[in-house]
């Protein structure tokens, strides 16, 4: 029942954020395409040896796809984390109907529950929609197949899983949406900006370090699965949950 | 099966320094009609939320339909049909979702009657919620509970924006399909007309601690207005004087039971007796929590010959 | 048969609804052997609590009033042979009570006063 209302509230979003991710991977691959084409034939007049070379051409596609799909996936993760957090039930606080929701005979942490795997499962077809707009694009780069540019989007799920535990919780804690999304980009933000503020001027380099490590996974030209990066970000967004459920467990109406 | 639908045993409810239930004993017969009744702030609402897991006790105990309540909440909540004071559902949803969103939750659940009540109550069922007036708010969040087939309804501030016509079709439902089939109603309302109507019980709440819990029949058949006359105003005590109000030489009393006696020690004390009345409920819940001089509410007490 | 209650009369609810039925018995409006509404139907058609109307009944059988039968239902009693003389005047003193007051305070003649009821008696006897 609280699943189908979530789904009924959020699905517009998710369908448009689907048909965007989509469109964003077809028009990635199509640019990729004419520049690739324009930059072969380019070097093709230069050198003569690049002539059908169509390995070289499979080569530069792929990276340029990679590059497309992990530098869009970023984005993807961000913003649908946050969107997707910031309707949690948290909300039902500010609209005056958490009263309702939380009379019904069920326990707490199931609306949680709920909200996470919602939220989640939209994520995945979100992120993974951007590498569906690509793969028509990919039997050009036949050489080296599709699973070297899909093997960075379970990391960026990852990233935006725990962007979405930030927003959920947040939202939660504040009772609104706009305040949710207000306190997670705040905190997106202090994220992205404090470890080089603290770098930068009074020298400490631990957190900037520590920084570069968790952001391996956004590295265009990286082509390993890095595991313990992925296993961070799941454990951030698992802590989230665990702060969500402890706080709506205790929360007075 | 404990034979009390609601029973608190010095429960109380603080919030930093404001103590909004202090030491409340509530016992709520099943099946009964039990009217419960307060000024605004003197902790019905927080009664309320607090028996029904909304906020959590300071201290004390309490029980619904037998089940503690911080202990086995979900079963209170399966069974109990609640109409809060704050009468806001999903602004998205229409009458017809949000029924659809209700009823899976309650396996007892009557479609049957949602339809019968949709069609009584004249609810537009395909309207979003956010865009229904506060009636018909009211309305819907009255059809969710009543359709549960829940042991308990607990209702605040049920008749709020509701027409004549519609609160008279409530308290006909109220009668017919739960007062009658042996469940329990807990309304919690400042309409004292109707309260008086359907209830068999009532008890009076102020500064978080019952004032008076007894039967409507109770009031009917001992609690009297006493009306007397003097020349010069003499001084009374007694355990059962509720409150007292003075107008020149003409006097009332309100005295919860021994009228009789009462206004026999009136006559020794030179009194003429103009007449012995019954008393509405309103009259007695006035009495009881009205600052009235020179009768302390509340407390049965002496009036002191002024000065 | 449809009664009125008035909650704001100062009369409890219990005591106009056996009001009323004596009264339509005595008009002629409720005939011997009639059945009363069931008290859970009698309740809802009031919006009064049905221990109220229960008590309000309960109170009509003592009196003779009506009679309740086992299997459920309740019936416009004979005209009860039953009471002493002395017992159905003590039903009537309060009443009678009340009207004395009224009297004095409005200074009727008794002469007046007895025409008035001989009156009433008469008129409500034509109706049966």
């Amino acid at each position: 029942m609280y699943l189908w209302k979530t789904w009924h509230d959020s699905r517009t979003r998710v369908v448009v954020y689907i048909l965007a991710a989509l469109s964003v991977g077809l028009l990635s691959g199509l640019d990729v395409v004419a520049w690739a084409n324009w930059h072969t034939l380019w070097l093709t007049l230069e050198r003569p040896i690049y002539r059908n070379n169509w390995d070289f051409y499979g080569d530069l596609t792929f990276d340029l796809l990679r590059w497309q799909v992990i530098g869009y996936g970023q984005v993807a993760a961000l913003l649908a984390g946050l969107s997707l957090g910031a309707s949690g039930v948290g909300r039902e606080y500010g609209a005056g109907t958490m009263h309702f929701v939380l009379t019904r005979p069920r326990a707490r942490r199931s609306f949680v529950f709920t909200d996470w795997m919602t939220g989640l499962t939209a994520m995945v077809i979100v992120v993974g929609a951007l590498a569906y707009g690509v793969l028509p694009f990919l039997w050009l780069a036949h050489a080296q197949g599709p699973g070297n540019i899909l093997i960075g989007l379970p990391s960026l799920w990852a990233l935006g899983a725990a962007i979405f535990g930030l927003a959920s919780f947040t939202t939660l804690v504040a009772g609104s949406a706009p305040k949710g999304l207000v306190l997670s980009v705040a905190g997106v933000l202090t994220y992205f900006f404090l470890p080089t503020a603290l770098d930068e001027w009074w020298h400490m380099d631990t957190l900037i370090k520590a920084q570069d490590w968790t952001l391996q996974i956004l590295a265009r030209d990286s082509y390993y699965f890095h595991w313990s990066v992925t296993a961070f970000w799941l454990a951030v967004a698992a802590s989230f949950l665990g702060a969500s459920l402890l706080w709506i467990k205790f929360r007075e109406v | 099966m404990s034979d009390l639908a609601i029973h608190t045993q010095s429960l109380a409810k603080f919030f930093g320094k404001t103590r909004a239930v202090d030491g409340l004993d509530l016992r709520v017969p099943r099946g009964s009609v039990y009217g419960f009744l307060g000024r605004n702030g003197a902790g019905k609402t927080t009664t309320v939320k607090t028996l029904l897991g909304l906020l959590r006790p300071t201290a004390g105990s309490a029980q619904v339909l037998g089940y503690d309540i911080r202990r086995d909440l979900i079963a209170i909540l399966g069974r109990t049909g609640f109409v809060p004071e704050n009468k806001t559902l999903f602004d998205s949803l229409t009458p017809a979702q949000l029924v659809r969103f209700n009823r899976g939750y309650f396996p007892n659940w009557s479609d049957e009657l949602a339809a019968r009540y949709a069609e009584l109550f004249e609810i537009p069922m395909h309207v979003r919620f956010g865009k229904l007036s506060l009636g018909n708010k009211t309305k819907v969040c009255h059809l969710l509970a009543l359709c549960q087939g829940a042991e308990l309804l607990v209702l605040d501030e049920p008749s709020v924006g509701l027409d004549p016509v519609i609160t008279d079709l409530l308290l006909r439902v109220l009668v017919e399909d739960h007062v009658s089939e042996g469940r329990t109603v807990f309304l919690s309302s400042h309409q004292l007309a109707e309260v008086e109507r359907i209830a068999d019980w009532v008890g009076i709440i102020e500064n978080g601690k019952i004032l008076l819990e007894t039967r409507l029949e109770d009031i009917r058949q001992n609690y009297r207005l006493i009306r007397a006359a003097a020349e010069t105003a003499p001084s009374v005590s007694s355990p059962h004087l509720v409150a007292a109000k003075r107008l020149e030489n003409f006097w009332s009393y309100l005295v919860a039971r021994d009228a009789e006696d009462f206004a026999a020690m009136l006559r020794a004390k030179g009194m003429t007796i103009l007449e012995i009345l019954p008393v509405s409920l309103g009259e007695v819940f006035l009495g009881l929590t009205r600052k009235e001089v020179p009768c302390i509410s509340g407390k049965p007490g002496t009036i002191p010959a002024p000065a | 048969m449809l009664l009125s209650i008035n909650t704001s009369s100062g009369l409890p609810v219990y005591l106009q609804i056996e009001g009323q039925v004596k009264q339509a018995i005595a008009a002629g409006a409720l005939t011997q052997g009639q059945a009363l509404l069931p008290v859970r139907r009698m309740a809802a058609e009031l919006r009064v609590n049905p221990n109220t109307v229960a008590k309000a009944y309960q109170n009509l059988e003592r009196d003779g009033v009506v009679r309740t039968v086992p299997g459920g239902g309740t019936y416009v009693a004979d005209s009860s042979p039953g009471l002493l003389k002395s017992e159905k005047l003590r039903r009537l003193r309060p009443l009678a009570h009340q009207l004395a007051v009224e009297s004095l305070q409005l200074r009727l003649p008794t002469g007046d006063v007895v025409k008035l009821v001989e009156g009433e008696l008469g008129g409500l006897g034509e109706k049966r």
